[in-house]
């Protein structure tokens, strides 16, 4: 049996992973396996709704938490580092998404290096910034990921600390 | 925590670092999805012919290499245009019953820009680097001269301000009052060496603006009998007879031949050769015509179709990320003028065309 510290590694893992598998089942199925690592799996493209309009900004906000969850788990119990990874991951998940907006989307994709047509996930960079959809409400979405994720691992310390 | 634990934080810190590098692919990898509207990938699912949009983003950039689109005159003018980036346009277009594309309107983007590397050995007033920044929209028809627009020539201490307006344009150096011309006259200008250097300047930025368009459509033109060539491979189309007698050595009727280099399906990677031989086009407007002689080499297909609305995604040959391939001239362009049903070539008239550009076609 786990223990301790341990236990609450585990706990985050695994709830990271499960937002994760969220995340797949709404590309999967609400979108119909429309994502560069679901070509090639999904056979049938038509598009069936198990979150409604909240599959529509769902992965930004479940990536975000599980991030920030996995990473407090590989640096626990060094709760000091939560806001930098927090804020470290809250800024990379903007960072992609503002990156799709237009004209900067052409540009991102410009500077692009050649050979990530080679080499398998990056071959998609230059797409998601080109044709991928900036949304603001993925901001959103991603706000309340990164303090959900806060306040999980937080809540998660303060356990530990009583 | 205990000792242990302590002592083993940094070693445990290391997973930060392809954990951080999966999240960053998991994100690339959704496609970038947002409100539900996602980036496609190709599928092999073949689900009927491909809906072609009414309107796509055509994106213009260098070839890899910046082996630049240069045009060198018979009169010692050598004249390359460096794109800055990407230039942003959109085009209008109209598809058939058989999905055969009419190219219709575009309009160049505000804030693109191109520089002009414009060398005559100091036999022209004009040597050195022009910017050409376009500052509002440029409108027109294809094959036709813009409607409205404008664009600033700009070099150090000198902007010259070039307003499109049906039938010619309105010029003006540092904000001064405009001056109008028509568009022969405009074009005429940059061969008058009684014109101010400033007003040839804007003369040949306008040229180089209608030389880089004029081919980017003519490619976006063919792109639909692209998949015809793969299938009855090579395509070959006559010219335009001589209305009168060739120039010397000059055949009565050329021909442009299209080659696959290819094999099995049409896919991305592939190259096509456009040759044009001794291929002469007729204006019946104009007593100057245009003869082409040479290849244009289109490398490196790419083509993208959105599974999910079985819809052409993204065309072209190339790409905006430095990839290989492109359109890559190795060509002559030659003015024939007629007189009393004689066609001639002037020397100072034959335009060596080489280096070339990326050119994609996105769905907007």
């Amino acid at each position: 049996m786990l223990r301790g510290q341990h236990r609450e590694e585990a706990i985050l893992l695994f709830v990271a992973a499960l937002l994760l598998v969220v995340g797949v089942i709404v590309y999967a199925v609400d979108r119909g396996g429309a994502a560069y690592f679901l070509t090639g799996w999904i056979g049938n493209h038509n598009e069936a709704e198990i979150f409604g309009p909240l599959g529509n900004h769902l992965p930004t906000f479940v990536h975000t938490l599980a991030m920030i969850l996995v990473f407090a788990a590989v640096l626990r119990p060094r709760a000091r580092l939560l806001p930098a990874i927090t804020i470290g991951w809250f800024s990379v998940e903007c960072l992609f998404e503002v990156g799709q907006l237009s004209p900067l989307d052409a540009h991102v994709a410009a500077v692009l290096p050649a050979w990530f047509e080679y080499v398998p996930v990056l071959e998609a960079s230059g797409v998601y910034f080109t044709h991928g959809t900036y949304d603001p409400f993925d901001l959103a979405s991603i706000g309340f990921g990164a303090a959900a994720g806060y306040w999980i691992v937080r809540s998660i310390e303060r356990g530990d600390s009583k | 925590m205990n000792r242990t634990e302590r002592n083993a934080f940094p070693w445990r810190a290391l997973w930060l670092i392809p954990l951080s590098i999966l999240g960053v692919l998991t994100i690339v990898a959704t496609g970038g999805g947002g409100g539900g509207d996602d980036a496609s990938f190709d599928d092999d699912g073949d689900v009927g012919p491909v809906v072609i949009l009414p309107t796509y983003n055509l994106l213009l950039t260098n070839l890899q290499g910046d082996n630049l689109l240069t045009a060198a005159t018979g009169a010692g003018l050598t004249v390359s245009i460096d794109i800055d980036g990407i230039l942003h346009n959109s085009i209008d277009l109209s598809v058939n019953a058989n999905n055969e594309v009419t190219l219709l309107s575009f309009i160049a983007h505000a804030g693109s820009r191109f520089d002009l590397l414009v060398s005559s050995g100091g036999q022209l007033p004009l040597d050195g680097t022009v910017a050409v920044v376009f500052t509002e929209d440029i409108a027109g028809g294809i094959g036709a001269p813009p409607t409205s627009g404008a664009f600033d020539v700009v070099i150090p201490n000198e902007t010259v301000s070039v307003t499109m307006v049906a039938g010619g344009v309105q010029v003006s150096l540092n904000g001064a009052a405009a001056v109008a011309y028509s568009w022969e006259e405009f074009g005429n200008l940059l061969d008058d060496d009684a014109q101010e250097t400033w007003v040839r300047r804007a003369s040949l930025a306008t040229g180089a603006f209608e030389f880089i368009y004029e081919f980017a459509f003519n490619v976006a033109d063919i792109l639909d009998e692209l998949e015809l060539a793969a299938l009855s491979n090579p395509i070959v189309q006559s010219c335009d007879m001589f209305t009168g007698t060739p120039p010397a050595g000059i055949l009565a009727q050329g021909e442009i031949t299209i080659t696959w280099i290819g094999s099995g399906e049409l896919s991305d990677g592939d190259d096509f050769e456009w040759l044009f031989n001794q291929c002469w086009v007729d204006e019946p407007s104009d007593t100057i015509d245009e003869l082409f002689d040479g290849t244009v080499v289109l490398e490196n297909y790419t083509e993208t179709i959105d599974f999910n609305t079985n819809t052409l995604f993204e065309i072209g040959f190339g790409g905006l990320s430095n990839q290989p391939g492109g359109v890559i001239f190795d060509l002559t362009l030659s003015e024939t003028v007629q007189n009393d049903g004689v066609f001639t070539i002037s020397p100072d008239d034959i335009l060596a065309i080489t280096g070339g550009f990326a050119i994609i076609i996105q769905s907007p």
